[in-house]
């Protein structure tokens, strides 16, 4: 807030149509591209989605038909699941990686370099290669049936929502493991080795040193995880079978029943829902005192 | 005279590298019970390595750690009972000051009665008791080592390590609180570790001092011993002697390299050969007769600081050949250029050999 | 204490051996599944290895206009993603605009939302825009994306630059031109590169958008893997996935080099 007044302040000072403000004319491009090609179309979304059936408007039927229906609640509790189930799984597998890339080791580069590789290529290719490796015929199966013997059926993976929730902690988990890992590496090592000295076994360190350092960056990385999972559209557009989160069920009202308006309205409540779950990502992150743009 | 019990902590041939660097060679060392040792030494001589092998945050590759005559080598940090201060200070940072002091006397499961006790009177101690509530982050540093220094002896270790402890402080607040180490470690006569590369620190709190150098325990005795009779040309730079004068020695008579004179200093009969005389700035004379003669050097006045209550010269006694010495402030009224003759007391004259100079390269 | 070291080292290494493989398996996958013929039913290789895949992604799909498309497409997007953000970057960094934090904000958002909650937006206008089915509406769509990010590695290129050397050349003799050519461009090289290549990777990777704006002549590479995978055509689909699949790879390497992965955060996005 006083930043925001801090601004005001100098910018009174400061802003005057002669003096030529140089910074206007370097972000005016790129305003006006977003302002013509992004924000017209998201009020255009706006619009749309207070339409009705046959150009009537404005009404809230579209978004009333979508939260008060048994479709609509069900797309929002499968979506809300699939992310809860995948961001808590996520989490509690960057911990883990996170402590083994606290110490220096041999290859460490290329694992931080794997754990980058699910954001970094198309989401199409990872998923079309979770499908493949995770079918009933797959490696997965032919291991546990073929090698060890573990089961005698194949499991039942690909478009089952286990399968799903797996294919986002893939997917997802780089957001998460990318925050956990800055955190951690901002903890002092000596603090541990304080509380060993003490005679403190690794696991009280653990539990009563280590994890409340980390809760901040724990929660900013659960949050970022958790958006990704909720705004996630092509792992379940091809691996979601007959499950469709919010995403592939506005892509799917739009295109196959054509209804533009409940599927703007469902576009809508994603993106403000998104926006507040962005506002606390932000807020937890600085909490956890690093500063991200 | 009965047999020596055994010592508080010794080390035994312990020798440690990482990769290809080796940081201890076969070090060896026995520290009784209540004495407070420092490790003195440049960077990278393995001091701040043999602390936290003695820690146990690092195994040895070889030797041993025996507390009180027990082999802890083995033994994990956390049941080694030992005391720590680091140099980063390492306070919890989202606990209190006296959850930090209470947290070892928590994972000892010490009951609560005994526990708050403790704690007072580890804050009385170092003069905190009025900041028990406040968070690290609330203090200066120098009241935040001193939690550290709180929380290392609250439960009574059996050793007690100071890696570095004022390094991270400014000038004013590293004599105050190097002051208050030494008073809690004396009235707690607890067996102290103490790691330094400042020889003044070293030379104020200990009651031994083990110089360290690539590796290796180079000297090891009293203060005392090490300021006055340095073993070796390392020794001798890295406690402060300031002037070092090449020599060639024999019977006892030092022919100065430069041909511009000859020492004889107190201690020079067993050694014959090249060497190099040692004396501190403090010890040279600058007399006010041109009286020639044994110890003493006719030299050029090249350079003086006025420092407020002394002042220091810089004398060339020879092609390049420089030598600092000071004179209280008044006591010598010389100026750039002057001729001056001084007097190198045989007495304050430390003489080894030139071959151990060999060993003051910077050594891996 | 050795015995519970060593221990810990083995679980370590056994953990990081599961986290691999979790990883790279997808990828052998679709390697496998595009070289390889006969590969159903519970074997571990495929019975024999064959390039057929490719040659019909390129007969049935036309994989090398394909390719084209999406390359035009994305060096458009990347010329326009820099064209945008580096006087925007520029003014951010190095200018005191008033508002700061409300316009860095209003810039970064199409990269907060999820892609699909303004794609029906986009096409929307773009087809009234006669934008769908072209290049260069693709390659815009791809700009709301990439131009963001480019201001994001750009700006803090730009912070960075310490106002004394730019100082220093001047009192050195340096006129306009110099400075730009010999401190300016020298200094932000790495920050141009990282920027140009996120720019080219977006686009060139993107599918959400690409959906609701292509059209038959414009078709991308991820869009035909979408529709081979659609088809039923695993094995052409993992064939378009490997070309797919090259340039992330090879940015990857080249990124980890130029920015540091923290940087990465606030940019990449996968829907």
């Amino acid at each position: 807030m006083r930043t925001l007044g801090a601004e005001l302040g100098s910018s009174r000072r400061r802003w005057s149509l002669l003096a030529a403000p140089v910074w206007a004319l370097g972000l005016l491009p790129l305003l006006l591209f977003l302002a013509a090609a992004f924000y017209f179309p998201v009020l255009y979304t706006i619009v749309e989605s207070l339409q009705g059936k046959a150009g009537v408007g404005p009404t809230l039927a579209n978004y009333t038909s979508f939260v008060a229906s048994r479709a609509g609640l069900d797309t929002l509790a499968l979506t809300l699941f699939l992310s809860i189930a995948a961001t808590i799984l996520a989490v509690g597998f960057c911990l883990p990686l996170g402590l083994a890339l606290r110490r220096r080791f041999r290859g460490k580069q290329a694992i931080l370099f794997l754990t980058m590789l699910p954001i970094i290529i198309p989401t199409l290719v990872g998923a079309l290669g979770l499908l493949i490796l995770y079918d009933r015929t797959g490696w997965l199966n032919f291991f546990l049936v073929h090698v060890l013997h573990v089961v005698h059926e194949p499991l039942l993976i690909d478009y089952t929502i286990p399968g799903l929730v797996l294919f986002y902690v893939w997917m997802f988990f780089p957001y998460g493991a990318l925050v956990i890992l800055s955190g951690l590496s901002a903890i002092d090592p000596a603090l541990e080795e304080a509380g060993r000295v003490m005679g403190a076994p690794p696991l009280v360190v653990f539990r009563r040193i280590l994890l409340p350092l980390l809760r901040p960056s724990l929660l900013a990385g659960a949050i970022l995880i958790f958006v990704q999972c909720f705004g996630a559209f092509s792992v379940p557009l091809i691996a979601g079978g007959n499950y469709q989160p919010i995403a592939v069920r506005i892509y799917t009202v739009a295109t196959v029943f054509l209804d533009w308006n409940r599927a703007s309205a469902m576009a809508v409540v994603m993106g403000i829902i998104q926006c507040v779950l962005v506002i606390a990502y932000q807020r937890a992150n600085r909490a956890g005192g690093s500063t991200t743009l | 005279m009965t047999a020596a019990p055994l010592p508080r902590l010794a080390l035994e041939h312990v020798r440690k590298s990482f990769g290809s660097f080796l940081a201890l060679a076969d070090v060896g060392l026995a520290v009784p019970a209540g004495m407070f040792v420092s490790l003195l030494g440049p960077s990278g001589c393995g001091k701040t390595t043999l602390l936290r092998l003695i820690a146990g945050s690092i195994v040895p590759d070889q030797g041993r750690v025996l507390v009180d005559g027990e082999d802890v080598t083995g033994v994990p940090t956390w049941h080694r009972n030992m005391g720590m201060v680091f140099q980063s200070f390492a306070l919890f940072p989202h606990m209190t000051v006296a959850e930090n002091v209470a947290f070892p006397l928590e994972v000892r499961r010490e009951p609560e009665g005994l526990r708050r006790r403790r704690v007072t009177e580890a804050l009385a101690m170092v003069h905190l008791d009025r900041h028990a509530g406040a968070y690290p982050r609330q203090l200066s540093g120098g009241q935040q080592q001193r939690v550290g220094l709180a929380r290392a002896i609250v439960y009574r270790p059996r050793i007690l390590l100071l890696d570095e402890p004022l390094s991270n402080l400014d000038a004013g607040l590293r004599e105050e609180l190097r002051f208050e180490i030494g008073e809690v470690t004396r009235r707690l006569e607890i067996t102290s570790v103490y790691v330094t590369h400042d020889q003044r620190e070293a030379l104020a709190l200990s009651d031994r001092i083990a110089v360290m150098q690539a590796g290796r325990i180079v000297q090891f005795d009293t203060p005392e011993v090490i300021h006055r009779r340095p073993a070796s040309a390392f020794v001798a730079g890295f406690v402060g002697y300031a002037n070092s004068l090449t020599l060639e020695m024999q019977g006892g008579l030092g022919r100065l390299a430069a041909g511009a004179g000859a020492l004889r200093p107190a201690d020079g009969r067993g050694i014959s050969g090249p060497a190099i005389a040692f004396i501190h700035a403090s010890d040279v004379v600058l007399c006010t007769s041109a009286q020639l003669g044994e110890n003493r050097l006719v030299c050029h006045v090249a350079a003086i600081a006025f420092m407020g209550d002394h002042t220091e010269y810089v004398l060339e006694w020879g092609q390049g050949l420089k030598m600092k010495a000071v004179a209280p402030v008044g006591a010598a009224s010389l100026v750039r250029g002057d001729e001056v003759t001084v007097f190198l007391p045989a007495e304050k004259l430390v003489v080894v050999p030139a071959d151990a100079e060999a060993a003051d390269a910077p050594a891996r | 204490m050795s015995s519970v070291r060593a221990g810990a080292g083995a679980l370590r290494a056994v953990l990081l051996l599961a986290f691999v493989l979790f990883i790279i398996l997808p990828f052998v996958m679709v390697g496998l599944q595009a070289f390889g013929s006969g590969w159903f039913g519970m074997r571990l290789l495929p019975p024999t290895w064959t390039l057929r895949w490719f040659g019909w992604a390129i007969k049935t799909v036309d994989l090398v206009q394909v390719l084209v498309n999406t390359v035009a497409i994305a060096l458009i997007a990347t010329v326009v993603s820099l064209a945008l953000a580096i006087p925007a970057a520029w003014a951010l960094a190095r200018h005191h605009v008033p508002f700061k934090s409300a316009l860095i904000a209003a810039i970064l958002l199409p990269r907060m939302i999820p892609e699909i909650s303004f794609a029906l937006g986009v096409a929307k206008v773009f087809y009234a825009l006669h934008l769908i089915n072209s290049y260069l509406g693709i390659a815009l769509a791809h700009v709301i994306l990439a131009a963001p990010f480019a201001v994001l590695v750009l700006a803090s290129t730009f912070e960075t630059m310490d106002a004394r050397l730019l100082e220093a050349a001047r009192v050195l003799g340096c006129n306009t031109p110099q400075l730009f050519r010999k401190v300016i461009l020298p200094l932000a090289m790495p920050g141009l590169v990282a920027a140009a290549l996120f720019s080219f990777l977006a686009s060139y990777n993107d599918f959400v958008l690409t959906l609701l704006v292509y059209g038959p002549d414009t078709v991308t590479l991820p869009v035909q893997t979408y529709l081979s995978i659609g088809g039923g055509y695993i094995s052409v689909a993992s064939a378009i996935s490997v070309i797919l699949l090259i340039p992330s790879l090879l940015f990857l390497f080249g990124l980890v080099r130029l920015v540091r992965p923290e940087n990465l955060l606030g940019g990449l996005k996968g829907a």
